[in-house]
């Protein structure tokens, strides 16, 4: 599923006064690819990664992810989308915390009525795969952040999504505990042929991508040589 | 289409709990002690209803209607009109007295005398098959002697057997009677029912308590309304026929009002549950921001949040309101008593008092505990589908957004406040809409909690500067900082601090207003009247030997009985030989000093109980009609006076008035103001000898008689005051939850503090100074909704459920007290959490998200 900004402009408001973090902004992050958005802090990348997950709406513009026009959906609309086509990783894991790993990997798949045994399945396998099946029935606090981090890569994919939103994802771990959760997410993303929209702050993670945009003063723009802005 | 899965919500949000059981577990138990409330009191008014059919229901029997005199007697020989003359083939003359025996530790008891050939038709009494040998059936055996037939069942269990003696006592008098047989019943309520009756011949009662030829009333069975015309026309002036469904309805709607009261303090303590239950709710739903968030973020809508919280508490009321249930039919139990006790001192006696639990009871209580809990939580998990996904939410937004709708909450709290007061203004019936106007003037109140704890800090900042630590500084603005969390603590403090102020300062009110009608109508060091309650009048030599006595400087004397009235059931009727008493009026058709004159020309005062109960509406030309012995008789009302004396009020008449009218003369009691060197126990006896060869007197002190009657009207309040503290309990249980919640989230800023350099004793003291201060906050908010419930309940719900109207008497002292508890509250329930917090380890806490 290609996704396409157009025209997209986005503000907040804080104490009566209106701040404007894009204006009339294109962009597009084609189907199976890994695109990576860097920038100084607070310039509104995490706000974007809102918008292309339908977790925000803009104040103007279009957003299509394939066919289907995001912003002409309700709430409720974008919310079941968003379960059934995407999946979200967090800087700060946003593990539930009463849950053990197995039951905060299904939670997607069993919000969405999906077969439980099914999702069982696919849980336990990529438990396997990230080395932490030994640990299912435990409960997050008893995790390490990089271990936490895994289990919330799992968690946005065993639902087989198309799309996985990243934001900060190594952003509140090591550097080598970082860059083991990158190369996880990246290999796990195309194997899967997945579409991947990172934040990050990660030098690293320029190297994987497909394309990397820049959040400059308001403006996204492409690097050179990877991939094109509309 | 449902496009959730509720399992794996459900199973999160029970996890959850599992892992706050102190604070679920309080959830529960306020929601269980506001069900219980609701079941306890609904238990004593079905009891006092079953227990008022059993204990009338025997006596009454199969009866369609009563021939009753206006004086309470009528002449036997009108039983024999109907039965001779008109042929009344249903007809049975009875004598209805009531009395206390001894060797039943005093019980009270209900002395029938029945004519035996009359009665089959209608009463269905029987022997117990033991009974003596010598006379096996009921006729005969009443017939063969002057001794009364008993319960077999209350003979039992106090050990009595044929032939033993019983003690009747009717004020001093005492009759002994021998015990002549017993009576049984097949039936398990009629066995009760029994209990509550002494059976015997007519003419046995008669001589017992010098009747002469009068019985109480005649009981008939007429099928046809030509019938009914039939006997209306025969009978004498100052008798009535009456069905005797319309008045046994009369009689038992004597205490609606008071048990309409008691339903609504138990609604009280239901609403704080409700109360308890939003606020707990509320702060979960702030507290789980993150957790919902998170949620939202990866798939769960709005509504599947919104069923999340709903089903959370459903599933806790559920338990709660079961729970609630066991709890209420305990306390109901012990309700029982002291409602039937008030009752009877009050408005009709009960011979029999029989605990009731019907299912309707159980469903009304689960009902109100489930319905509560859905109300309480609709508005929280509609704030709980409203938090955004986490990507979006910020803790400071949501602070940032309270103290942005502060004002706006204010102005809703205030539309709510006025529209509660019209509600109050502006006639309406039924407790539903009066407990709606508490409901809105306590939703208002919490709605204003907000910028009311904005303004309250800054003043308290201003007052404490020239004295104020750093740590009481950052106290008061940590309040404002999690206005979110500390305003629901606050509003809970407030409304909790608000009922106990509204309900103590309705008590105090009342009972100073009782104490000031006792001081001013029922004065005198010494009080007389006839203890035999077949005889009222005092013997006149004796009252002349009394009142001359030499120490004796004024003296109220008058005349107290009860007359039966068509138009106003039974009526206290009263009339003053001398007065001194100070009447209160509340109107009078004629300037005060002219209403000994009023009364001379044949005009009735009325009390305002009276008055209200018999829709008396002040005018020029106010009247009211009553049965007197020449028929039905319209008096011109002269005044209408305060007062607190039980049951349907009463009126006084001019003794020349009662006279005519009723046939009653002399003096049945007296009030002796004394010198003030006389001495009262002296006197008192120099009148106990004196009247050795009268009829016998109940002789009592002042003091005593004060202490007495302020004793009934404080067992009136017995249910209230339990209420007054299990709404305080339910209350107090969210206040600690409330407190527990709020320290227990912020245990990693804490950790930050200690890590900065804040010793443990520090941290301690910067929480227990905001739950100091927030209580603080909390008592002196709940001052002005604290009185305007004390309007509330005594100028529209007492009135409405006793017709007494009393002044509102402020105590300062029991306000302030009032603030400092809600003060000591908070402390209280921070003190734990507030230490563990000091104590925590900081590297774990610094982990803590």
């Amino acid at each position: 599923m290609d996704i396409h900004f157009s025209k997209v402009t986005k503000s907040y408001n804080e104490s009566g006064t209106r701040h404007l973090i894009f204006e009339h902004l294109d962009a597009l992050f084609p189907s199976q690819t890994v695109s990576v958005i860097v920038g100084k802090s607070g310039v509104g990348k995490s706000s974007l990664l809102n918008l292309a997950g339908g977790i925000d709406t803009p104040d103007d513009g279009s957003i299509k992810i394939g066919d289907t026009r995001l912003t002409h959906m309700t709430d409720r609309a974008r919310t079941i989308f968003r379960r059934k086509h995407m999946g979200i990783i967090f800087q700060f894991f946003n593990l539930i915390p009463v849950l053990t790993v197995l039951e905060n990997v299904c939670l997607i798949a069993e919000l969405d009525n999906a077969s439980p045994k099914e999702a069982q399945n696919n849980a336990l396998s990529l438990l396997d795969h990230v080395g932490l099946y030994h640990r299912k029935d435990t409960y997050p606090d008893t995790l390490s952040g990089g271990e936490q981090q895994r289990v919330a890569i799992v968690r946005a994919l065993v639902h087989n999504p198309e799309v996985i939103l990243a934001d900060e994802p190594t952003g509140n771990l090591d550097m080598a505990t970082g860059k083991t959760v990158l190369e996880l997410i990246v290999n796990l993303v195309k194997e899967r042929k997945k579409t991947l929209i990172m934040v990050t702050h990660s030098p690293e993670a320029v190297g994987f991508a497909d394309q990397v945009f820049t959040f400059e003063d308001k403006k996204l723009s492409l690097s050179p040589g990877k991939g094109f802005l509309t | 289409m449902i496009s959730m899965a509720p399992g794996i919500l459900i199973k999160i949000t029970l996890k959850y709990s599992r892992h706050h059981r102190a604070r679920t577990l309080l959830l529960i138990l306020g929601i269980a002690l506001g069900v219980s409330g609701v079941v306890a009191i609904d238990i004593a008014k079905t009891s006092v209803s079953k227990s008022f059919e059993l204990s009338t229901g025997l006596v009454t029997g199969k009866a369609t209607h009563r021939i009753v005199g206006t004086t309470l007697s009528l002449d036997q020989s009108l039983f024999t009109t109907l039965k001779v003359s008109l042929g009344i083939k249903h007809c049975a003359p009875v004598i209805s007295q009531y009395t206390h025996v001894e060797e039943l530790k005093g019980k009270q008891m209900q002395l029938l005398g029945i004519d035996p050939f009359s009665e089959s038709a209608f009463r269905s009494l029987s022997l117990a098959p033991d009974s003596s040998a010598k006379a096996p059936n009921l006729a005969e055996t009443l017939m063969s002697g002057s001794g009364v037939l008993l319960s077999q069942t209350l003979a039992r269990d106090n050990g009595l057997i044929a032939g033993d003696i019983l003690t009747l006592v009717f004020g001093k008098k005492q009759v002994p009677v021998p015990i002549a047989g017993f009576l049984h019943s097949g039936e398990a309520l009629e066995t009760v029912a029994l209990t509550g009756v002494l059976v015997a011949d007519i003419a046995t009662v008669q001589e017992l308590l010098g009747m002469g030829d009068q019985i109480s009333h005649i009981d008939l069975i007429l099928e046809s309304e030509q019938a009914v015309k039939t006997i209306k026309a025969i009978l004498p002036k100052g008798t009535t026929l009456v069905p005797t469904a319309q008045n046994s309805q009369a009689v038992r709607n004597l205490s609606n009002a008071f048990e309409t009261s008691l339903t609504a303090f138990s609604m009280l303590a239901l609403f704080m549950g409700m109360f308890l239950i939003y606020n707990t709710v509320s702060f979960s739903v702030t507290q789980r921001q993150r957790l919902t968030g998170t949620l939202r973020s990866l798939g769960a809508t709005q509504r599947d949040i919104f069923l999340m919280v709903t089903l959370e508490v459903i599933i806790y009321g559920i338990v709660g309101s079961l729970l609630g249930i066991l709890s209420g039919v305990l306390l109901g139990m012990a309700a029982v008593h002291a409602v039937c006790a008030t009752v009877s001192d009050m408005y009709f006696v009960l011979t029999v008092n029989q605990t009731h639990i019907a299912w309707p009871t159980l469903v009304k209580g689960f009902s109100a505990g489930m319905v509560s809990c859905l109300a309480a939580t609709l508005f929280p998990a509609l704030t709980a589908s409203h938090i955004p996904p986490v990507t979006l939410s910020r803790r400071s937004a949501s602070e940032t957004r309270l103290q942005g709708m502060a004002l706006g909450l204010t102005v809703c709290g205030m539309a709510l406040l006025i529209l509660s007061f019209l509600l109050f203004v502006f006639p309406h019936t039924g407790p539903a809409l009066d407990f709606l106007g508490i409901f809105m003037m306590f939703t208002g109140a919490a709605f204003m909690v907000p910028l009311l704890t904005r303004g309250m800090t800054r003043l308290l900042l201003y007052a404490t500067a020239p004295l104020s630590s750093l740590l009481t500084r950052m106290a008061l603005k940590n309040i404002v900082r999690s206005l979110s969390r500390t305003s629901v603590l606050i509003a809970s403090l407030m409304v909790v601090t608000s009922v106990y102020m509204g309900i103590d300062t309705m008590t105090a009110s009342f009972r100073q207003s009782v104490v000031n009608w006792v001081d001013g109508n029922i004065g005198g060091d010494i009080h007389v009247r006839s203890a035999d309650k077949t005889l009222p009048a005092i013997d006149p030599l004796l009252v002349n030997r009394i009142t001359t006595l030499p120490g004796v400087e004024k003296v109220s004397a008058y005349s107290m009985h009860t007359i039966l009235s068509e138009h106003t059931g039974e009526t206290h009727i009263f009339a003053y030989q001398s007065d001194q008493s100070q009447k209160e009026w509340v109107w009078t058709a004629q300037p005060p000093d002219t209403m000994d004159a009023q009364l001379a020309k044949g005009a009735i005062e009325v009390s305002e109980i009276f008055a209200a109960r018999h829709d008396i509406v002040p005018g020029p030309d106010t009247q009211i009609t009553l049965n007197t012995l020449q028929g039905a008789h319209t008096f011109e009302v002269a005044g209408i006076f305060r007062d607190f004396f039980m049951g349907g009020g009463r009126i006084i008449v001019h003794p020349q008035t009662l006279k005519i009218h009723w046939g009653y003369e002399g003096i049945t009691s007296l009030q002796l103001f004394l010198k003030s060197d006389q001495d009262v126990d002296k006197t008192i006896e120099r009148i106990q000898t004196m009247a050795r060869f009268f009829a016998p007197l109940e002789i009592r002190s002042g003091k005593v008689l004060k202490q007495s009657i302020l004793r009934v009207f404080d067992n009136t309040f017995i249910i209230t005051t339990a209420l007054q503290f299990l709404t305080a309990i339910v209350a107090l249980t969210g206040i600690i939850n409330a407190v527990m919640a709020l320290l227990l989230e912020r245990t990693r800023e804490m950790a930050i503090l200690r890590s900065c350099g804040a010793e443990s004793v520090q941290v301690t003291k910067l929480l227990l100074l905001e739950c100091g201060y927030a209580g603080l906050i909390a008592g002196i908010c709940a001052l002005p909704f604290g009185l305007f419930l004390s309007w509330v309940l005594i100028d529209v719900i007492n009135k409405k459920s006793f017709g007494w109207i009393y002044d509102m008497v402020l105590q300062p002292g029991g306000l302030l007290l009032a603030v400092i508890m809600a003060l000591i509250a908070a402390v209280t329930a921070g003190i734990l959490p507030a230490i563990k917090a000091g104590k925590n380890d900081i590297p774990t806490a610094l982990r803590m998200e």
